[in-house]
């Protein structure tokens, strides 16, 4: 009836006044409830909290990070202003980063991703493009990337006060809380970024006594994926030696509660509330998952042959110079050699360079690796995806491209590709010279290194690690009272659902809309999905209203195709 | 991304929403104004709502007119309750006309000729959606306009002195343009698909028949069959900007020759076609005394035929399938149902001036989960009010129409994946119904004709 009453109402108004009528809903106030006071809110974090993408951290990237994403909501329910340690829009390549390039960039790392088409190549540019003046890079003017130029510091310092987006690529737990990793403010260039000259003089800081000076009256703490990331990226090629701070192993479980602690201790130290996050199982990111079986080339052994291609299907042009040899070739085997005989002769020639027997067999062999360099005979094994094994090369691989040529990794300081280290010091295959002088060699692959690969057991052992860091993380949210974002459910739930809440996106690269083009960072879309995540879990543990951004409307971009 | 333009015509629907409904129409400002009811009474402009009483018309008559929609959507996303979104939908003017002439023998007193023939032109689809770029669906849609019209030539015929019957052949002719962003490769391109007027090969055709009893001298019924059509878009533009050319080369992606890399555009066609609804209306009209008249009309709509939406990218000329980001066809489901409207209406004469009021119910063929950024449509209260003036054998009429569609929160359905039936994807489906959130939608419509007796 008030309806009926209303639309009589208007109608008679109507009819003097000719004008539109403006379609109205009642909205939902945002408020806090007063459970939490967001006048000053901090990020405590790694690369994903500095807005780390495409391997590096470039102005876009922080413009783009989830902590501000989320103070722009937090702006809505009353938050203050939000700082970060921008590089300068005349530094915007920060410390540089990779990119599609077009057509005849002449990239220096030529490694066509899956892109790649007839008329239109795409190619992965490296940071440090020499083309692009070093200025605009976040380096000093007399630093070369990697080493400290004439202050002394790998990237120019932020002097900016009052920073509060305290994401630090890099940093594990295991760095945080420990004095004797005081040092690492500086070993860390992104950290050595943040500190001051005086800090920097005095040996460097903890980041526990860092987090503690930036007094938030609320945080996120997002910390504890590199405890276990960087021995999964590493291929797990260091089991021992956790808490040693410089190899790629798995902190231990006591250090990385104790230390994760005393973190939060020092964040809620003056009473601030705030929201904590897990650790996403590593086998979920695109960086080991995006090298799928056809795009490894196997070892083709046949009657008077031995070759090298990818599946059928995808082996087409630009593949190294494959070789090739005949039975004449193969010293020892004899002319024209069966299959067999070929399988027998290269399990003798990597028996006979200290490897176990890697039991190659006629027809289609995938390449072998090192599982233990420790072991006498060392151990190999060929590569198995099915039965859980992941190529830790990254997404930079391609079905265009040989396998092999593509088992490089960039190196984070230089910007070159890193030639893994090869067993015997020479190259990707053996070369066996032929009795007949006028005849080529013979080139057999040699086994791949331990860290081009995360075998099985080690993608139980970066499980078990995460399990154990995750229930760590929980446990001590719980002891404050402070709600769980739990990423590793949201990462799975991306994976099964082609995307999140209303936000498109795959784990693809770089297609899918989620992931950087390093295929661990995330892009400003995926981000922007990490920001609300993050604001559901504080709305659901303070009982607070803050709207989620809406990643569509803003249109947040994938990897920038060209 | 596969699954990225369903709503061309789904939009047709809009149109109707925006009038309260598919057949609920602007096609006479008498008719409006008295809650939009007629069927069972005697008006030139019954061409349309049931030929079967225009057989009964006293003397020859042609009347014009035209509406103007000033509409309005308000959408609050579920994500962020406390932000509003409102179109910026330009005025739409759909207009109308009848003419209908006796001929031959005289019928009953008072009612001319035994045999009417005439013509009747009307756009009961009419309609622009903007909600501008850069809004929370901009996904599901930035931009829609859409035009329709009904090219109806009319014969009716009186049977007895009391029983008349009336038919119309219906010629239809449509265009529509749609604007919408899409995701092209993890970012943001913009999809424009394209219509127009005189492109659609193929019209579509109609019918409409109606038949009007007078059981008393102050009693009269009026009952109306339109047929549904199938209207068919044949060789539709799509033009997809802003595709970086290492996405458009991809051969997987796009059928080659579909990309241009010096524009990077993407420009391919679409063929789709919509199944229009089958409406029923009996309608009453009681002439309580001289100066009073008051109506009831209550109309079903068959929608559940429409049951999804389909579109098929085909090249128009050889009918060879092209490839828009890896699909080649985008099916989304609809499943609209049957609804009933009823309405009521008054008209009082003093003098030479008719005062007319009403009410309709508009039930919405949207059912929960399926609602849409081109038809947010749901169940509506229109309020009608209008006053008419003769001067001789000229008559000038005014109507006004205010439209309240009550508040709805579209919560999309999830499809399932493995019916391949209705959906070819996995992905998200926020762009196919959607998007998430609150609607409210209002329109505010005056009207006017010029009627000649003569």
């Amino acid at each position: 009836m008030k309806k009926i009453i209303k639309n009589v109402f208007f109608v008679a108004l109507s009819a003097f006044a000719l004008g539109a009528c403006k379609a109205e809903l009642e909205t939902t106030p945002v408020t806090t409830n007063g459970k939490i006071d967001l006048t000053r809110y901090v990020a405590v974090g790694n690369s994903l909290t500095a807005g780390f993408a495409d391997n590096g951290v470039y102005l876009e990237s922080q413009q783009n990070s989830y902590p501000l994403f989320i103070s722009e909501q937090f702006a809505k329910a009353g938050g203050g202003s939000f700082i970060q340690p921008l590089f300068g829009s005349d530094k915007p390549n920060g410390s540089g980063y990779i990119r599609l390039v077009a057509g005849n960039d002449a990239p220096r790392l030529n490694s066509p991703l899956s892109l790649t088409s007839a008329a239109g190549t795409v190619s992965v540019n490296d940071c440090a493009n020499p083309t692009a003046p070093k200025q605009q890079y976040g380096v000093d003017a007399a630093s070369t990337f990697g080493f400290p130029g004439s202050g002394g510091r790998a990237f120019i310092a932020y002097t900016g006060t009052s920073n509060q987006n305290l994401g630090v690529p890099g940093i594990r737990v295991l760095h945080t809380a420990s004095p004797l990793f005081r040092a690492y403010s500086i070993i860390n260039p992104f950290f050595e970024r943040l500190i001051t000259d005086t800090q920097r003089s005095a040996g460097g800081i903890t980041y526990v006594d860092y987090v503690a000076a930036s007094k938030p009256t609320f945080f996120t703490c997002w910390l504890g994926n590199n405890d276990v990331l960087s021995y999964a990226t590493n291929g797990g090629e260091t089991e021992g030696n956790p808490n040693d701070g410089g190899s790629n192993s798995i902190t231990s479980l006591p250090v990385f509660t104790g230390s994760y602690t005393a973190v939060i201790n020092a964040l809620t130290a003056n009473g601030a509330k705030g929201v904590v996050a897990t650790i996403p199982d590593v086998s979920a990111l695109p960086y080991f998952t995006l090298v799928g079986a056809n795009r490894i080339p196997r070892i083709i052994i046949r009657d008077n042959s031995l070759a090298y291609a990818t599946t059928t299907s995808t082996f087409a042009s630009g593949l190294p110079p494959v070789p090739l040899a005949t039975g004449a070739l193969f010293p020892g085997a004899g002319p024209n050699p069966t299959a067999q005989a070929i399988a027998s002769f290269i399990n003798a020639v990597y028996q006979n360079d200290g490897f176990e027997d890697p039991k190659f067999v006629p027809g289609e062999n995938f390449p072998v690796f090192i599982v233990d360099a420790t072991t006498t005979p060392k151990k190999v094994r060929k590569i198995d995806l099915s039965g859980g094994d992941y190529i830790a090369t990254g997404p930079f691989t391609s079905a265009n491209a040989g396998f092999f040529a593509q088992l490089t990794r960039i190196n984070s300081a230089t910007c070159m590709p890193a030639t893994p280290a090869q067993p015997g010091g020479g190259g990707l295959f053996y070369t066996i010279p032929n009795a007949n002088p006028l005849l080529p060699p013979t080139f057999v692959a040699r086994p791949l290194s331990d860290n081009l690969i995360l075998d099985k057991d080690e993608v139980v052992r970066a499980r078990t690690a995460t399990a154990g860091f995750n229930n760590a993380i929980k446990t001590i949210a719980a002891t404050k009272g402070l709600p769980v974002f739990d990423a590793a459910t949201t990462f799975a739930e991306i994976i099964a659902n082609s995307g999140i809440d209303e936000v498109p996106g795959t784990t693809a690269v770089p297609t899918g809309g989620l992931f950087s083009l390093d295929g661990v960072h995330l892009t400003p879309r995926g981000y922007g999905a990490i920001a609300n995540q993050f604001i559901k879990a504080i709305n659901a543990g303070y009982n607070t209203s803050i709207p989620l951004l809406d990643v569509r409307q803003r249109g947040l971009r994938g990897v920038r195709i060209p | 991304m596969r699954k990225f333009l369903c709503t061309v015509i789904a939009s047709l629907a809009f149109a109707s929403a925006q009038a309260g409904g598919f057949q609920v129409v602007l096609q006479g400002v008498r008719q409006t104004s008295m809650g939009n009811t007629g069927t069972g009474i005697v008006d030139v402009n019954n061409a349309f709502f049931n030929p079967g009483s225009v057989a009964f018309l006293e003397k020859d008559e042609i009347s014009v007119g035209a509406n103007f929609i000033f509409s309005s959507v308000a959408y609050s996303p579920a994500n962020a309750p406390s932000d509003v979104y409102n179109t910026e939908s330009p005025i739409s003017t759909p207009f109308f006309l009848s003419a209908m002439f006796g001929v031959g023998a005289a019928g009953a007193e008072g009612t001319g000729k035994k045999l009417k023939v005439g013509l009747n032109v009307t756009t009961p689809f009419g309609s622009t959606v903007q909600w501008g770029n850069g809004w929370a669906g901009q996904y599901s849609l930035n931009k829609i306009k859409l035009t329709a019209i009904y090219v109806q030539p009319t014969v009716a015929y009186q049977i007895t002195d009391k029983l008349g019957f009336g038919a119309g052949f219906d010629v239809i002719l449509g265009g529509v343009e749609l604007e919408r962003s899409v995701d092209v490769a993890g970012n943001l391109a913009n999809a424009k698909f394209n219509a127009p007027f005189k492109k659609p090969t193929e019209q579509a055709y109609s019918f409409n028949v109606g038949l009007f009893y007078k059981a008393t001298d102050k009693f009269t019924i009026g009952l109306n069959y339109r047929h549904g059509a199938t209207i068919k878009v044949k060789g539709g533009d799509v033009k997809i900007t802003n595709i970086p050319l290492a996405v458009g080369t991809q051969t997987a992606l796009f059928t080659p020759g579909l990309y241009n890399p010096t524009t990077k555009e993407v420009n391919a066609h679409f063929d789709a076609q919509l199944n229009l609804p089958h409406v029923g209306t009996i309608g009453f009209g009681y002439q309580a005394n001289e100066n009073l008249l008051l109506t009831l009309d209550a109309r079903v709509t068959a929608w559940e035929t429409y049951t999804q939406l389909g579109f098929e990218f085909r090249n128009p000329d050889t009918g060879a399938p092209e490839l828009i980001s890896g699909a080649a066809n985008s099916y989304s489901p609809r499943n609209y149902k049957t609804v009933f409207n009823v309405g009521a209406g008054v008209e009082h004469s003093i003098k030479d001036f008719r005062l007319r009021a009403g009410m309709y119910y508009d039930q919405s063929p949207v059912q929960n989960g399926y609602m849409t950024a081109e038809t947010p449509d749901a169940n509506t209260i229109g309020t009608t009010f209008g006053m008419g003036y003769k001067l001789g054998a000229m008559s000038l009429d005014l109507g006004f129409l205010y439209i309240n569609k009550m508040t709805r929160v579209n919560d999309p359905i999830k499809f399932n994946p493995a019916d391949a039936s209705v959906i070819t994807t996995t992905q998200t489906t926020s762009n196919i119904v959607g998007p998430k959130g609150t609607f409210e939608t209002n329109a505010f419509i005056p009207s006017f004709a010029l009627s000649y007796k003569f």
